[in-house]
């Protein structure tokens, strides 16, 4: 018995001193935290749309989406946050459009755990530029080899599957936001 | 006699008794998060930080903590310093905490941290168990950082993104890929085997 209750003592002290420090340190990282996330959306939205200075936040059907304004307050482009399965794991893609919504501004990926040196390199410019200007009503054809027509996108070599996740999580995005984004901008 | 003793128990856990490359312990991190220079290195220093402030703690309570439930409390213990690592690291070096991604939460079920707990702190000094987990834990970014720059090199032609060759290079893809840590580590292996087979 007296073991039973020195044990239960021991423990339970030591987990209320490792949730009193955990709480202490997480009180003082949490704000940090957060603003590093914050951080990092809004050099990707300002990268997207280089004319931008403030953006305003909104949610559209569980999407967030990013009002882009320049200096003078003129609408210069939204840009929305969207995700989707990769080869190993979720890419996560901030998908800048232009002011009227026709055209792709460019995208940035934001997270992959694709990998490394193979589909990894979808986070590199050389592949992510390919996207910019498409137009946003037809489809991007990720293609092997040469480009044919003006949608198309050319694949990375030896990581075909990444490249086909990031071109259909753009295009899934695309189809089902930009005609409520439109809808949403005109109120 | 004292000094020398504390020494050795420093040492140790450089050659003779190194926690990845003689004792086959902690492989998981020690693959996963070896594909550059500076994320072995970051993932050397969180292990050196958790290992040395646990196995201290442990050593210090080690008489207060009744034999029946001393995994449970090593592992809070552990647990505890492994999420302010991971909380410091994501407040101040974002970018590095994300290229870790999960192996820096995934420290809390890391062999080699229990193992020293159960093995050394729960039965020796705080003193010695100071150096005993300083040296262990320096062991282990030894290895880390070893492999790390091997692959970094081979794969990138960089070490800490710092361009070593020309353009001429030409990379050798399988080495940042996962059997590009089993071949780095299976020759690590071999090499020490050589060295303590030596002694």
């Amino acid at each position: 018995m007296k073991v039973l209750a020195k044990m239960v003592l021991v423990l339970g002290l030591i987990a209320a001193l490792s949730g009193f420090f955990l709480a202490y340190v997480n009180q003082k990282t949490y704000i940090r935290i957060k603003e590093n996330q914050e951080k990092e959306i809004a050099r990707a939205v300002f990268k997207l749309i280089p004319e931008g200075k403030d953006y305003k936040t909104s949610v559209i059907q569980g999407y967030r989406v990013y009002f882009v304004n320049d200096e003078s307050k003129h609408f210069r482009g939204a840009c929305i946050l969207t995700s989707g399965s990769g080869y190993q794991g979720e890419i996560k893609i901030l998908v800048g459009l232009s002011y009227n919504f026709k055209s792709i501004k460019g995208i940035e990926i934001l997270e992959n755990v694709e990998t490394p040196g193979l589909g990894g390199e979808i986070s590199r410019k050389s592949f992510s530029s390919q996207f910019e200007r498409k137009s946003v009503s037809i489809p991007i054809k990720c293609v092997k080899g040469e480009k044919k027509n003006s949608n198309d996108i050319q694949a990375i070599t030896g990581a075909t599957i990444s490249s086909d996740s990031v071109t259909r999580i753009v295009n899934r995005t695309l189809k089902k936001l930009v005609p409520l984004i439109k809808e949403y901008a005109k109120q | 006699m004292q000094n020398n003793n504390l020494n050795q128990e420093f040492k140790k856990g450089f050659i003779a008794q190194n926690p990845v490359l003689v004792q086959l312990l902690g492989l998981c991190p020690a693959l996963a998060v070896t594909t550059t220079a500076l994320n072995a290195l970051t993932m050397g220093l969180a292990v050196i930080f958790v290992l040395t402030l646990s196995s201290v703690i442990v050593s210090v309570l080690r008489k207060l903590i009744p034999y029946q439930v001393r995994i449970a409390a090593f592992t809070i213990i552990i647990a505890t310093f492994v999420t302010i690592a991971d909380l410091f690291l994501k407040a101040n070096l974002p970018e590095l905490s994300k290229s870790l991604g999960p192996y820096v939460p995934l420290i809390v079920v890391n062999c080699i941290i229990l193992g020293r707990c159960e093995a050394f702190a729960s039965k020796n000094s705080f003193v010695r168990t100071f150096f005993d987990s300083l040296g262990m834990g320096l062991g282990f970014t030894f290895a880390l950082l070893v492999l790390g720059s091997l692959r970094e090199i081979l794969s990138t032609g960089a070490i800490f993104s710092i361009n070593l060759f020309g353009s001429g290079f030409e990379p050798m893809l399988v080495m940042i890929l996962p059997a590009g840590a089993f071949l780095g580590l299976g020759v690590m292996v071999a090499v020490m085997n050589l060295i303590v087979r030596k002694k």
